[in-house]
């Protein structure tokens, strides 16, 4: 079995910018991706998200800053010389090669000979599970084998980093969840350095280490899955990390660790993260599946009156008027959908409440 | 990078210290250079030892550009002391070879100031040759390979030196020709600024005089020009647009024949359509026998002037506007006109309101194409023309007539090149901005309505006879040469053959004897060699101007794309003007053959490796050079092999073009290097009409047989597998 793991680097960005005439598509971005680690990069279309893979990949030049790849300035060397591979959206396989030819394509091109080529190809298509299908031409390939065709060919160059753009889009909605586990484990197996893209954060929170955040041509947050949905830094992380009302909260005190913030008629704890200006302003998340409503009177909840229900099956989603506003939620436990126009109380559990700032 | 860089250094010290550094009369290949001492004649003498052959010191710098890079070859190649030395000792190499070779002539210096300032040498020197061709190489893409280690292009160094090239050549071969027309024009016999002159032969009536408008009298030759072109574009257009509906738009049986046929006139010597018009309508015509047999009407010479040249040139480019045409025809999404007839409009109705209006873009691209081919048209008028003069063949009977007045035919190349760069930009800034395209690649079923009657009918009534009519022309082209004398003597005879083609047997074996062989040979291999090359750069800038994005871009396409709007006759005797005098001495050679048909041709396989290249996901690339193979292996390995119908065609065309073409080669042939429709030419003005049909239906044969082999070598691109 081959690992790449020796040969895994960090990617550093330093002061990144890349403007498309007088269009910043990337503006002032720094962050490290460490060795062995997988960090995904996150946004809305248009945020910039795919202008820093590829300027990782060597494939777009930035305009100015620094990027270093296992600690070396790479910021002027063509695509050839940076030692990293790709996955591509469409998977970009050569229609007029075999399965065999496109994987064994990089290893030809680094100048061995077609026996070793072929070889190490195998080994590369043994790991995807693709074992025996040289032959066949990538037409004659469903979509999530010429995924994984695309994912080998990249794999067997043992690529200081590997590069993921968007590699699940051409998938349909069961596949996904099953190739985008294949990846993350082969990552890490192998232990190499990969950086990832895509707008959906489901996916992004199942595959990644490190989360970064991109809108607006700049980096709104980067840290773990955790940390972006527990703390998030501003209203679109809150938002765009799985969902969240957002509300406004008033102050009611402070010690070492907590701050205490009238919600309403409640009164809640939060950690205050050590977040200042919390006396004037408190901006709060919360998450719709930490709602639990129901018609009869609870202790510790908020009053409020159904304006929108749905029922799923699984879950019932409810538009609710409330004093706060109105509130999203997602009731895992109901058996029935309540009505629209009810009276209803609201219970918010603890962890479904966030603080936004940082 | 470094590697590179050594092996251009090397190619360019090869150059500098081994081959000739001068033009040799009788071609590199003579391999005369090569015989013992001779080495140290001036005239084979590399540059390193022209110094102590010809006191010829001022070559002796370029050595030292050539070796500059050796000085930071341990740098990285990143370092800024490493791409500077590379940009500027090959940006200084290269324009010094220029500046000396512009400034030092075959007579002395060519500007006194050079004489005043170095009067201690007695300088003079010829057209550079193949040493100086491989250090101008050296030196350019040592050039570019520094800007490729400064981060240009993404450190693409093939990329870089691609573009490079191009424009280097470009420049060389396009521009400089043409901007050498320009300034004859504005100049006296001897060579010195005559604005005046200028602006007397400019304005002068032979030019535009309206005097035709008037009862008597001729006009000038530019309103002659313009007002066939109109003519010629104006039914050309039509008539193509009624083949297209019956091609596309009607159940007629022959729809398959029909475009067959359209594509006859693309593998013909432009002037063949007018010579079986001669053999048909001429005083002694076919026809004109018939007619006055039947009718007793006296033969007359109404086909020579406006008539006879209209009518072949209808004929000729109307297969042209009709492959612009039928893809416009075929593109019109059938939902339009479906949606126009569910809102209660007539068949008629739809195809005024829908049909027409969307074909616009289209139907406007056929006109000027039709515009620019009849002005550039050369063969034609030629044969046809009596006493209406156009301005090609005018432009030929100022160099070649009595007169040899080169700043009258720069003159008229000027008027003519204001009239077809007109039309193209016109196209470009109004088709170019406008499309209707209504195929959007999604799934758009639906049936086109059907024609209305009276357009039905008119289509039809343009397309039969004259589909007869073209069997009928095609048929004598193939039959004619067989005949003793056309019109007069109608007894079959195989002596046009042999005295073009014969091939006896002689002492030292096979003799080609037959008076043709020697062009014909020549043509093969003047277009076998220029029709690859066409390809490779028309598809490397198509390349550049899809896959690359770089400043200047747009002017970059605009250069490239120019020569598709100078004529052929503009072009001849620019090329005759710039390449008869150093730097740059080429006249009489082949390679002045060969240079002429890549860059007249290379405009159509630039367009056709665009589109189909654009039909290519980028991504692919993208993955082959992250996969470490640099670009120049991309394209080999993943662009071209999916790329093969665009190679088909772009070779196709190249060695189509090179062997029909007239206008250009009529100025370029010599003695050793005649081409094949030169040679028809010259027969038909001597009147012998046999051997120039027999040629003639020879080459269409030979040009048939190598597109069925191009189609069979290179063909289809494999996109399955082929059933083991």
């Amino acid at each position: 079995m081959m690992s790449a793991h020796e040969n895994a680097a960090s990617v550093e960005f330093r002061n990144i910018s890349k403007l498309y005439g007088s269009v910043k598509a990337v503006n002032d971005v720094s962050f490290t991706v460490e060795a062995g680690s997988l960090v995904t990069l996150l946004g809305p279309s248009g945020c910039g998200k795919t202008t820093t893979l590829r300027m990782i990949a060597g494939l777009e030049q930035s305009s100015s800053g620094q990027i270093l790849i296992a600690n070396q300035d790479v910021t002027k060397l063509s695509v050839m010389e940076r030692d990293v591979s790709m996955v591509f959206q469409s998977y970009a396989l050569f229609p007029h090669m075999s399965v065999m030819e496109n994987v064994s394509y990089g290893l030809r091109e680094q100048g061995l000979n077609k026996k070793d080529a072929f070889e190490k190809a195998n080994e590369g298509m043994a790991m995807v599970g693709l074992s025996g299908f040289g032959e066949r031409m990538p037409n004659q390939l469903s979509g999530g084998q010429q995924q994984r065709v695309a994912v080998a060919r990249a794999l067997v160059l043992k690529p200081k980093v590997l590069l993921f753009d968007e590699p699940l889009s051409n998938l349909d909605a069961k596949l996904r969840r099953k190739v985008r586990e294949e990846i993350r484990e082969l990552q890490q197996k192998l232990g190499i350095t990969s950086v990832y893209v895509t707008h959906d954060q489901e996916e992004a929170m199942a595959v990644s280490d490190k989360i970064i955040v991109m809108s607006d041509s700049i980096i709104s947050q980067h840290g773990t899955p955790h940390e972006l949905y527990e703390q998030p830094k501003n209203l679109f992380i809150a938002d765009f990390i799985g969902d969240a009302t957002l509300v406004k909260g008033s102050f009611i005190s402070a010690d070492a660790n907590h701050v205490k913030v009238k919600l309403d008629s409640l009164e809640v704890l939060l950690p205050h993260r050590n977040l200042s200006g919390l006396e004037q302003n408190i901006d709060i998340a919360i998450r719709p599946n930490a709602l639990s409503v129901s018609t009869q009177e609870t202790p510790d909840s908020i009053k409020g009156k159904v304006r929108k229900s749905v029922y799923l099956g699984g879950h019932v989603e409810y538009e609710l008027d409330t004093p706060l506003g109105n509130i999203f939620a997602i009731d895992h436990h109901a058996i029935d959908a309540i009505g629209e126009g009810q009276q209803v109380s609201i219970k918010i559990a603890q962890r479904g409440i966030a603080l936004v700032g940082g | 990078m470094h590697k590179v860089v050594l092996a251009w250094m090397i190619v360019g010290l090869l150059g500098f210290f081994a081959l000739p550094w001068y033009a040799i009369e009788d071609g590199l290949w003579n391999l005369e250079w090569l015989i013992e001492g001779s080495l140290l004649d001036t005239d084979y003498a590399s540059a390193a030892l022209q110094y102590f052959v010809g006191d010829t010191v001022w070559l002796w710098p370029l050595g030292l550009c050539l070796l500059a890079p050796l000085t930071v070859i341990k740098q990285r190649s990143d370092s800024p002391v490493f791409y500077s030395t590379l940009i500027y000792s090959g940006a200084l190499g290269f324009c010094y070879i220029l500046a000396q070779g512009f400034s030092i002539g075959i007579s002395g210096w060519e500007y006194q100031i050079g004489a005043s300032a170095f009067p201690q040498f007695d300088v003079r020197q010829s057209g550079l040759g193949s040493g100086a061709l491989l250090v101008l190489a050296a030196l350019l893409f040592q050039f570019t390979n520094g800007l490729a280690a400064k981060g240009v292009m993404k450190g693409d160094i093939f990329v870089v030196g691609s573009i490079g090239f191009i424009i280097a050549t470009v420049l060389a071969f396009v521009f400089f020709p043409v901007f050498g027309i320009l300034s004859s024009a504005f100049q006296n016999d001897q060579g010195d600024l005559a604005l005046l002159n200028f602006f007397s032969r400019f304005f002068s009536p032979n030019i535009w005089g309206l005097n035709c408008l008037a009862a008597k009298g001729s006009c000038g030759v530019a309103v002659n020009s313009l007002f066939l072109s109109l003519m010629t574009a104006t039914l050309a257009t039509l008539f193509g647009l009624a083949f297209a509906l019956v091609a596309a738009r009607s159940n007629f049986i022959a729809k398959k024949p029909i475009r067959i046929l359209s594509m006859l006139p693309i593998i013909t010597p432009p002037f063949v359509i007018g010579l079986s018009l001669i053999l048909l309508f001429g005083r002694s015509g076919v026809i004109t026998q018939l007619l006055e047999f039947a009718f007793g009407i006296e033969p007359s010479r109404w086909l020579y002037g406006l008539p006879g040249i209209l009518f072949a040139q209808v004929l000729a480019f109307t297969p042209i506007t009709f492959m612009v045409l039928i893809g416009v025809v075929d593109g019109i999404s059938p939902s339009m006109e479906e949606a126009a007839q569910t809102l209660r409009a007539s068949r008629w109705r739809t195809f005024v309101t829908i049909t027409l209006p969307l074909m616009r873009p289209g139907l406007a691209a056929a006109f000027l194409l039709a515009f620019i081919e009849s002005m550039a048209d050369f063969g034609n008028p030629l044969v046809l023309g009596g006493n209406y003069e156009v301005l090609s063949t005018q432009i030929f009977y100022a160099i070649v007539g009595a007169q040899n007045d080169q700043s009258q035919a720069a003159v008229l190349a000027i008027v003519l090149l204001i009239f077809t760069l007109a039309a193209f930009f016109i196209q470009r800034k109004w088709v170019g901005t406008k499309s209707y395209t209504t195929v959007t690649g999604k799934g758009d079923s639906g049936i086109h309505a059907k024609l209305p009657k009276r357009v039905e009918y008119l289509s039809f009534g343009i397309v039969l006879p004259w589909t007869m009519f073209t069997v009928v022309i095609y048929t004598m082209v193939m039959f004619g040469g067989f005949v003793q004398t056309w019109g007069l003597d109608h007894s079959f005879t195989l002596q046009h053959y042999s005295e073009a083609f014969a091939i006896t047997t002689g002492d030292h074996g096979i003799v080609w004897s037959g008076a043709a062989w020697n062009s014909f040979f020549t043509t093969i291999n003047i277009s076998a060699i220029s029709a690859p090359l066409t390809a490779i750069i028309g598809l490397l800038v198509a390349y550049l101007l899809v896959r690359q994005d770089f400043v200047g871009k747009q002017t970059f396409e605009f250069g490239t794309m120019l020569s598709f709007a100078i004529p052929g006759t503009v072009i001849g005797v620019s090329y005759v003007l710039a390449y008869n005098i150093p730097p740059i001495e080429l006249t009489g050679t082949g390679v002045i053959l060969v240079l002429c048909f890549i860059f007249r041709n290379m405009p159509v396989g630039v367009r056709g490796g665009m589109a189909a290249m654009s039909q290519i996901d980028k991504s692919l690339d993208e993955a082959s050079l992250m996969l470490g193979a640099n670009s120049f292996t991309t394209i080999r390995r993943v662009i071209l092999p999916l790329l093969r119908p665009a190679i088909f065609s772009a070779m196709t065309y190249g060695f189509v073009r090179a062997i029909t073409s007239i206008s250009a080669v009529i100025f370029l042939v010599s003695a050793d290097y005649d081409m094949a429709t030169s040679y028809i030419i010259g027969r038909v003005e001597n009147g012998d009409y046999g051997i120039a049909i027999a040629y003639s239906s020879v080459l269409i044969v030979v040009m048939l047989a190598v597109i069925l082999l191009l189609q069979l070598l290179i063909g289809k691109r494999k996109l399955h597998r082929a059933n083991a």
